[in-house]
């Protein structure tokens, strides 16, 4: 299990993203979900007006806007501070330690990725990163 | 001393095309060419003190950005486009044998003005530039606010995040403030970024280039500026830490210091 399995981390995940200005600035004209996948580990958000009004950690049957999805691995590299949220989620190799001979340069990787209505994920860019950096802080 | 007050801003006329460019200082002329999305105030802080080193500095706004309208009322979508632009300006002003340095798209603008027009250059200085740079999506998705919505986030979110992790959060702001002059030319300039591609035509580049790279910029992949400079036949690469994607902008002085000393090197100043 990941760190998202942690009932108190989701709690005080979804208290601090209510308690985040900015990110209630950003998502006040939404309505929608944002499910957030770490492994096999998921935490859906139902977000109205700015604030996360529901969540729970099975998909729901109502479906989700858009996701955010990764391994474990490139998840803690955001929370540990290693790497930035556009560092991640925008694609783009932009690491060749695995390639030094760099056959793969152009290729459009991303550690997380962004699914679904992706019209909406980027209207909502701003609360996401806010999203982003909330879950780090309450992970840290 | 000056100081960013003593920048003079004047309007010129390339091709047809109404053009803004800061000026300061006398001595070699210093093209100095800003990143998608922004402007020449990039270099706000910097110009003054490329004139006390003795450059004749110029910082335009490119076509389509701040103060400079487009070309015929339509973006670039190539750094080539851009580069023979700045070509066109140095042209129209009579600049003699510049330097020419530039950051991020104006880094590769730099490298595409050197692989066509080397002979007429003095040296070049890329900043946070490559041969080649694959390294972020072509963004036509984006052209239209309809289909992107949120584009200026995603440009400005991609423009900060880059920043050296210690610069001050007032610099970060004003920097993101910049960005918010021209969405329309940043979708042309990051579809040139990501479609860029000169790196076989660098050797033949027989003036001194320099390909510079600030450590926190996670756009430049240390290798690609590596392959850069080795493609260079007077390459020379250097890397900085504590720097991003932003080094005239970031750390003005140092940045100031190395382009003075690299060119003082080539006999230049």
């Amino acid at each position: 299990m990941s760190f998202l399995a942690d009932a108190a981390l989701q709690q005080r995940f979804v208290d601090a993203l209510n308690a985040n200005e900015a990110f209630s600035t950003q998502a006040a004209v939404f309505d929608g979900a944002i499910q957030i996948e770490v492994d096999d580990d998921c935490l859906w958000l139902k977000i109205y007006k700015g604030r996360v009004i529901d969540h729970q950690t099975t998909p729901s049957p109502f479906g989700y806007t858009f996701k955010l999805h990764g391994p474990e691995a490139s998840w803690r590299m955001l929370l540990s501070g290693e790497r930035l949220w556009a560092d991640l989620t925008f694609p783009g190799k932009r690491r060749f330690d695995d390639d030094p001979r760099l056959e793969r340069v152009g290729e459009l990787s991303a550690d997380i990725r962004i699914e679904g209505n992706l019209v909406e994920a980027g209207r909502l860019t701003e609360a996401t990163f806010e999203l982003a950096y909330t879950l780090r802080s309450v992970a840290a | 001393m000056a100081t960013p007050e003593d920048i003079t801003g004047r309007y010129i006329n390339v091709d047809g095309t109404r053009t803004f460019y800061d000026e300061l200082g006398e001595g070699r002329p210093l093209v100095c060419i800003h990143t998608a999305g922004a402007s020449s105030l990039e270099y706000r802080y910097i110009l003054p003190l490329y004139a006390e080193h003795g450059f004749h500095a110029y910082a335009l706004d490119l076509p389509g950005h701040s103060r400079s309208y487009p070309v015929n009322w339509r973006q670039h979508r190539s750094i080539h486009e851009h580069a023979e632009f700045v070509y066109a300006f140095v042209r129209t002003l009579g600049l003699e044998n510049p330097v020419i340095t530039g950051c991020s798209i104006g880094g590769n603008i730099t490298l595409d003005y050197a692989a066509n027009h080397w002979r007429e250059m003095a040296a070049g200085i890329a900043m946070e530039g490559l041969g080649r740079s694959p390294t972020f999506p072509c963004p036509s998705h984006a052209v239209h606010p309809s289909w992107a919505p949120g584009w200026q986030d995603m440009m400005e979110r991609a423009a900060i995040e880059s920043l050296g992790r210690n610069t001050a959060p007032a610099l970060v702001e004003e920097l993101r403030w910049q960005h918010r002059n021209a969405q329309v030319s940043a979708v042309g300039d990051l579809e040139g970024w990501s479609q860029h591609d000169v790196l076989a035509r660098l050797g033949a580049v027989e003036c001194p280039l320099m390909v510079l790279r600030g450590e926190d910029d996670f756009w430049v992949p240390k290798e690609l500026v590596d392959e850069t400079v080795a493609a260079l036949p007077k390459g020379e690469g250097l890397h900085l830490p504590d720097i991003g994607h932003y080094p005239m902008f970031e750390d003005p002085a140092r940045i100031a210091d190395i382009t003075a000393d690299f060119c003082r090197r080539h006999g230049l100043l």
